[in-house]
């Protein structure tokens, strides 16, 4: 047995090493050591050693980047060269040694800097990877992407229809090349069982177009699309390494997809995963009447620009193009449109730019609330400085030279906050890859290329040099303006009005800024609780799922399909433990759905506008097995055979919707086809959430499994066994009845919620981490301003209570004075919190609502943080000896 | 002949100079760890990892030492041990510098040798 170091010193000991180096080298290194260490010394000794491990290399790491700060902060204090250079010398270096000598201030100003600058930099770098540069191929920038979906549907996939493609392939001018490809999947047969995989099937021209060369044998070409010749597959690196331990030999060997054989020609290189997390590519053979269909859409379509031909002028001519077919296919082409975009554009997620622009609003916010703080913790410095400053006045110097001087203070202060930055950014990227589950990750191009790079190092530098400038004129301004006879004055009173209410102000919009951040963080993280642990519609608790699909090659009819069903779903009741097993065609919290058309007997239907539902094929035990409730009507029977009458059952939704104020049941609709048969309704069922997304009260009809045999099925085990071992069994009884068919998405349906949601809860935390950094700058910010106040007020509270003025009078007053800038801020930042607010609705679809007791919660909150904070230096003023503050200055 | 040579060499830091040797010392069984512990224990001085692994690298990109991979080891936790050997450009370079240093001590053995 080995002993492994422990987790947290590894997962440090990686963040401090240098990223290339980790892997095969430090990370083997210590993994080695330790054993050797472990064996000689014992476990303990070992675990020990590797903590010291971990602290040189702190060390070191510390010793490095303190080594470049220094070098740069040296090049600025003591530039050489030419006469411009020297003159900025010279501004500089005083400004850096007047830093100095408050160095407690700088220090905090430089972290609430750093702060705010990092969740900038952190969500530009994201911003960066999964929007601007997702994927890494070369000439991107050149790739184009066609859709004609429909204009209410942009948020499908991008679909072409193969028959308008070819056209396009053909009569298109301004592309040096064009490809398509669409996302299948197969059961993977293997020693003694199968395995589902994703396959993208290719054009041609799909690899040269993105300028992939193989890394063994060949990729898919022209060659493989001729008919019959198209039984080639190019394995991902992923799938080679994980079935064939890498070897090249592989190439010429045949392996079986749905029963069928392919060769495979050739290996991708390792890294190359598009369409994202496909295992293998297969040529994508359009044939015979294929070549012809305008009606369904199943392909992505992209091409090249050819040399001197601007994205415009492509976009022109597709439009063109597509004019005319709709023109030629007036039925098929109805209400489509062509889409142009640029590759990138085009194979994002949908919301994930709206969600990062919120992102980048909420950084933005906390920067600016950061700014604030600086801004005051700058003024307060004016205020002490007063007297050097009017010396420097009273011995000549300018107003604009102190403003200079002041502000160059502020950029100062802004090149050392930057990079440290740049650390808040790396350390955050660092927790957000460890965050994303791995099973979403290879959904998301891009995720893996996030970090700090140079371009982030200087965006982050110039909004760090543009917030000095923000944070520091205000400052510099109020300091620059002294009256040289009143400061001059010993003891003279340094407060002006103006400046502690500019202070005051300044504290009011923080804690403004700080409201509508607070909402929407409340807001996604009550979406993302509700999503993941709210009420589904049915009960999650002890049933596990496993999903099949039945091949046509191995189940051509319906018969064979109902029989196979029917057969694992009594083997699956069998299995000791189990208390009852089901099937259905498509499940709640699944990655598949099914819809139909939808015709309601007498009714007139407009055929432009058909309405279509979720439709899902069901054994009659799953309702009870999943404890949906059906509260009118009928369940499913045994009498529901094939040969019976068809029957259905209707969610609540879909009565409501159809049929508001009245019972469905006896109703009769068509699902599907003009041709399939008329289906009684026998039955209302309640409403299941289905995905958090986007059809969370879907109108849904169910159908007996029996009349309609569907390849998908999707087992139900309700059982209080452990599920892992359940899990176990039911591949075996899988095995049994067929070992070609390949289970996947085995596990429990709490799983399949949490992987449903992750994507709400992870904006959830984001957005929470935004708000509780929020919450602790105003807080800071409060807590400072009185701190402040009670400071410079000390003479006058002394005097007052030396007249009198007892503890809780002075008490209240302070406190009053911070619950006073808290409940203005509050009030202005309710306003901004609403509209924020709506602009988060819109981004997330409904998933979150605007709710106003959360705007009640979270005005109780920032109340009681500010008056905590107030609280502090109020006590302090409250203790204080009166003699002693009147014997001060 | 000697500035010739010294002249279409690389020129070797001190550091450089120390691991190539370590890499010698430790023969066939030349990767980070033992390079990295032969260093300590005939220098005294402390080496941290990175600064090893970024010289060994370094080395390879200038052709003064090659390196292959080794098998996943459990006990690296299924990592590989990378195994390094010196070029030909390498042993030429570790040569040219000794003699450099030798000929510049020639005639000082007696201030600078420990035992004289």
């Amino acid at each position: 047995m080995t002993v492994t170091p422990p987790r947290l010193a590894e997962r440090l000991a990686r963040l401090l090493s240098d990223r290339a180096q980790w892997d095969d080298a430090i990370g083997g290194d210590l993994r080695e050591e330790f054993a050797a260490v472990a064996g000689a010394e014992g476990p303990g000794r070992a675990r020990a050693w590797y903590w010291r491990q971990v602290l040189d290399l702190a060390g070191d790491a510390g010793s490095r980047r303190a080594r470049s700060l220094w070098s740069f902060l040296r090049s600025v204090a003591r530039p050489e060269g030419d006469s411009p250079m020297r003159s900025l010398g010279h501004e500089i270096r005083p400004a850096v040694r007047s830093l100095l000598r408050q160095p407690l201030s700088a220090a905090v100003i430089v972290l609430t800097l750093a702060v705010g600058l990092g969740t900038n930099a952190a969500v530009l770098g994201m911003a960066d990877a999964l929007v601007l540069r997702p994927f890494p191929f070369q000439g991107v920038g050149e790739l184009v992407a066609f859709a004609e979906n429909r204009p209410d549907d942009l948020f499908g996939q991008y679909e072409v229809a193969p028959g308008n493609y070819l056209e396009w392939k053909e009569q298109a001018t301004s592309f040096s090349e064009m490809g398509a490809f669409t996302i299948d999947s197969f059961n993977f047969a293997g020693a003694d069982r199968a395995e589902r995989i994703d396959a993208g099937l290719v054009s041609g021209e799909f690899f040269s177009l993105l300028r992939i060369t193989p890394a063994h044998g060949r990729l898919i070409d022209e060659r493989d699309q001729a008919p019959g010749g198209d039984r080639q597959v190019v394995l991902a690196d992923a799938l080679w390494q994980r079935r064939f331990a890498g070897d090249p030999a592989v190439i010429g060997r045949t392996i079986t997809l749905d029963g069928v054989p392919y060769t495979i020609v050739g290996i991708a290189p390792a890294g190359f995963d598009f369409p994202s997390a496909v295992s293998l590519w297969a040529p994508l053979a359009l044939a015979g009447d294929e070549r012809a269909n305008r009606r369904s859409y199943y392909l992505t379509a992209f091409g090249r620009l050819a040399p001197g031909v601007s994205f415009e002028e492509a976009a022109a001519e597709m439009e063109t193009l597509h004019a005319r077919q709709r023109e030629a296919h007036p039925n098929d082409l109805r209400d489509r449109r062509m889409w142009v975009q640029t590759f990138s554009g085009a194979m994002i997620d949908a919301g994930l730019p709206r969600i990062l622009v919120l992102w980048q609003i909420a950084a933005l916010l906390v920067l600016a609330i950061g700014c604030a703080n600086v801004a005051n913790l700058l003024l307060a410095r004016g205020a002490t400085r007063q007297r050097e400053l009017a010396v420097r006045t009273a011995i000549g110097a300018s107003r604009w030279r102190l403003i200079r001087q002041l502000l160059v203070e502020s950029l100062v202060l802004a090149a050392i906050a930057a990079p440290v930055a740049l650390m808040v950014a790396s350390a955050s990227f660092g927790v957000l890859r460890g965050a994303m589950p791995a099973e979403l990750v290879r959904y998301v191009a891009g995720w893996d290329q996030m970090g700090v790079d140079w371009r982030l190092g200087l965006v982050t530098l110039a909004i760090a040099f543009g917030t000095a400038l923000v944070f520091g004129a205000l400052p510099a301004l109020q300091a620059s303006r002294p009256s040289p006879h009143t400061s001059l004055k010993d003891g003279g009173r340094s407060v002006v009005g103006s400046r502690g209410r500019l202070r005051r102000s300044l504290v009011v919009v923080e804690v403004a800024i700080a409201v509508p951040l607070l909402v929407v963080s409340g807001m996604a993280a009550v979406g993302a609780r509700q999503f993941a642990s709210g009420p589904q519609g049915y009960d999650p608790d002890g049933v596990l799922r496993l999903r099949l699909v039945l091949p046509t090659s191995g189940y051509p009819d319906a018969e064979s399909r109902r029989r196979v069903t029917r057969q694992l779903v009594e083997q699956m009741r069998a299995i000791a433990g189990v208390e009852d097993a089901a099937s259905a065609s498509v499940l709640p919290s699944s990655s598949s759905n099914q819809r139909r058309d939808l015709r309601i007997d007498g009714r007139p239907i407009d055929p432009a506008r058909i309405d279509s539902i979720n439709f899902r094929s069901v054994t009659p035990s799953y309702f009870d097995l999943m404890r949906i409730p059906v509260p009118g009507g009928r369940g499913f029977g045994p009498s529901d055979r094939a040969d019976a009458e068809p029957v259905a059952i209707v969610s609540q939704a879909m009565a409501e919707r159809y049929w508001p104020g009245e019972s469905p049941i006896g109703a009769r609709i068509k699902l599907g086809a003009e041709t399939e048969p008329w289906t009684t309704i026998v039955g209302v069922t309640g409403d299941t959430i289905d995905d958090w997304f986007s059809s969370r009260r879907a109108a849904a009809a169910y159908v007996p499994a029996e009349q309609v045999a569907s390849q998908l099925v999707n087992l139900v085990l309700r059982s209080t066994l452990d599920p892992a071992v359940l899990a176990d069994s039911a591949r075996d009884v899988v095995a049994r009845v067929d070992p070609t068919l390949a289970p996947f998405d085995v596990g429990t349906m709490i799983d399949a919620i949490r992987v449903r949601t992750t994507g709400i809860r992870f904006i959830g935390a984001v957005m929470m981490a935004f708000g509780v950094i929020a919450l602790v700058l105003a807080a800071v910010g409060v807590y400072g301003v009185m701190a402040y106040s009670v400071a410079e007020r000390r003479q006058e509270i002394g005097i007052r209570m030396a007249l009198g003025a007892t503890a809780s009078h002075v008490l209240r007053q302070t406190v009053q004075g911070g619950g006073r800038m808290a409940a203005l801020g509050i009030a202005l930042g309710l306003g901004m919190g609403f509209l924020l607010a709506r602009l988060m609705e819109s981004a997330l679809f409904g998933v979150v609502a605007l709710e106003w007791w959360l705007f009640a919660a979270i005005s109780a909150i920032l109340a009681s943080v500010a008056l905590v904070a107030s609280f502090i230096p109020a006590r302090q003023a409250a203790h204080m000896d009166p003699v002693s503050a009147l014997r001060a200055d | 002949m000697l500035f010739r040579m010294a002249a279409k060499t690389p020129y070797l830091g001190e550091f450089e100079q120390l691991l190539l040797l370590a890499v010698l010392q430790c023969g066939n069984d030349a990767y980070a760890v033992p390079i990295r512990k032969t260093l300590e224990a005939r220098t005294g001085r402390r080496a941290s990892r990175g600064a090893v692994h970024t010289s060994l690298d370094r080395l390879e990109t200038k052709g003064l030492l090659a390196s292959r991979m080794g098998e996943p080891l459990a006990v690296r936790g299924g990592r590989a041990r990378r195994y390094y050997a010196l070029t030909r450009d390498g042993l030429v370079a570790l040569r040219a510098a000794r003699l450099a240093l030798r000929t510049l001590s020639s005639g000082l053995e007696s201030l600078l040798d420990l035992h004289p």
